[in-house]
């Protein structure tokens, strides 16, 4: 019985690993890690639209100031958000590592 | 920072504009001048001139400075007025003076003095929208 | 990521560009008014700016209701120059309107990412 619920999962990572495999950037993550990968890219994205803008509006004066404004509030707001997200991420873990087996 | 460039633009042209004015006024009754004759009344041409380096496509044919294009002498500047007891008057106490109208160079004073206030409403305009944006973040 | 940033979000920034944009050519318009033949000009919408961002809802459960399609255009501007020259009235109103409706846009902007900073601050 217990073996047969061992099997099972087994079976299910197994084909998770094989739906990552598969995928491409297009398709949208159907696995958390490839959700977390995304959401490290956008922040990563975000963070560099702000560089980008930052430049825009100091060198050359190329560019609004309220674009610059508003990509740093994005670039910030995105980065602490995923900073909250691991936190709960770690908390959680060290939750179950302090179960009781 | 493009609309701070107009601004200061706007704001010297005005500004020459009024110095043209009063020099005008100040010489409503000059008979001599360098050149010989009398003063000739003056008036400054503006022109528009278009932003070539401006970064947003979509508006930058609508933007532009103004420029001072140069100083032009009054082509009826000269009246002539019968003063015999008039130091410059010739053979027939005809004197050469400034066709200077003084309530004509005070309305061109109060329309430059009211074009200046408004270029200077504009610049307090851009300040205060730049300043609003930069504590967004705040 | 982007849907920490909705639509609302977007469109106010969306705004904050056309506002700028306004501002600097009714600068201009107002700088330029005693220029031999110059003619001032306004900047407007070609396609209805309500109309390009709206949220997207879907029912994902019986006795939800759904939200209006997603319609994302980009946002088409039109500048028209007049036949007449400038008048100091409307340049100067123009001129009090839109810096209002820039300052409104950028304080109503500021306290959506008040909110969202407020968000991550309380979370324990």
């Amino acid at each position: 019985m217990e073996m047969d619920h061992i099997r099972a999962i087994k079976g299910t990572q197994a084909s998770n690993v094989a739906l990552q495999k598969t995928q491409t950037q297009d398709t949208p993550p159907s696995g958390f890690s490839d959700a977390l990968r995304q959401a490290v890219n956008d922040v990563n994205g975000l963070q560099q639209d702000a560089d980008k803008a930052i430049m825009n509006v100091q060198t050359g004066n190329t560019g609004n100031l309220h674009e610059a404004i508003i990509a740093l509030e994005k670039a910030d707001i995105s980065f602490r958000t995923m900073l909250q997200v691991r936190n709960k991420l770690i908390e959680a873990y060290q939750e179950i590592m302090r179960l009781q087996v | 920072m493009t609309s701070f460039k107009i601004c200061g633009s706007g704001l010297a042209a005005q500004r020459a504009k009024m110095d043209v004015i009063t020099s005008n006024l100040a010489n409503v009754g000059t008979t001599r001048t360098a050149e010989g004759g009398p003063y000739k009344r003056k008036a400054v041409a503006l022109t528009a001139e278009g932003i070539e380096s401006h970064f947003d496509s979509t508006i930058k044919d609508a933007l532009k400075t103004v420029k001072i294009e140069g100083v032009t002498e009054d082509p009826n500047a000269v009246k002539t007025v019968y003063d015999p007891a008039h130091p410059d008057a010739d053979a027939n106490g005809n004197v050469a003076l400034p066709n200077i109208n003084v309530v004509t160079e005070m309305a061109d004073m109060i329309m430059a003095s009211r074009a200046y206030e408004a270029c200077v409403t504009a610049f307090d305009a851009t300040k205060n929208m730049t300043l609003k944006t930069l504590e967004m973040g705040r | 990521m982007d849907a920490l940033f909705n639509k609302t979000m977007n469109m106010l920034a969306g705004m904050l560009d056309y506002r700028t944009k306004r501002h600097k050519i009714i600068v201009s318009n107002i700088t330029n008014m005693d220029a031999t033949e110059f003619k001032p000009s306004d900047i407007s919408f070609k396609n209805e700016f309500g109309k390009a961002n709206t949220m997207v809802m879907t029912a994902t459960a019986p006795g939800h209701i759904a939200g209006r399609k997603d319609t994302v255009k980009s946002i088409d501007y039109e500048i028209k120059t007049s036949e007449e020259k400038a008048n100091i009235d409307t340049e100067m109103s123009n001129l009090a309107e839109n810096h209002l409706m820039y300052n409104m846009s950028v304080e109503m902007l500021a306290r959506k990412f008040k909110g969202l900073n407020t968000v991550l601050k309380e979370t324990k």
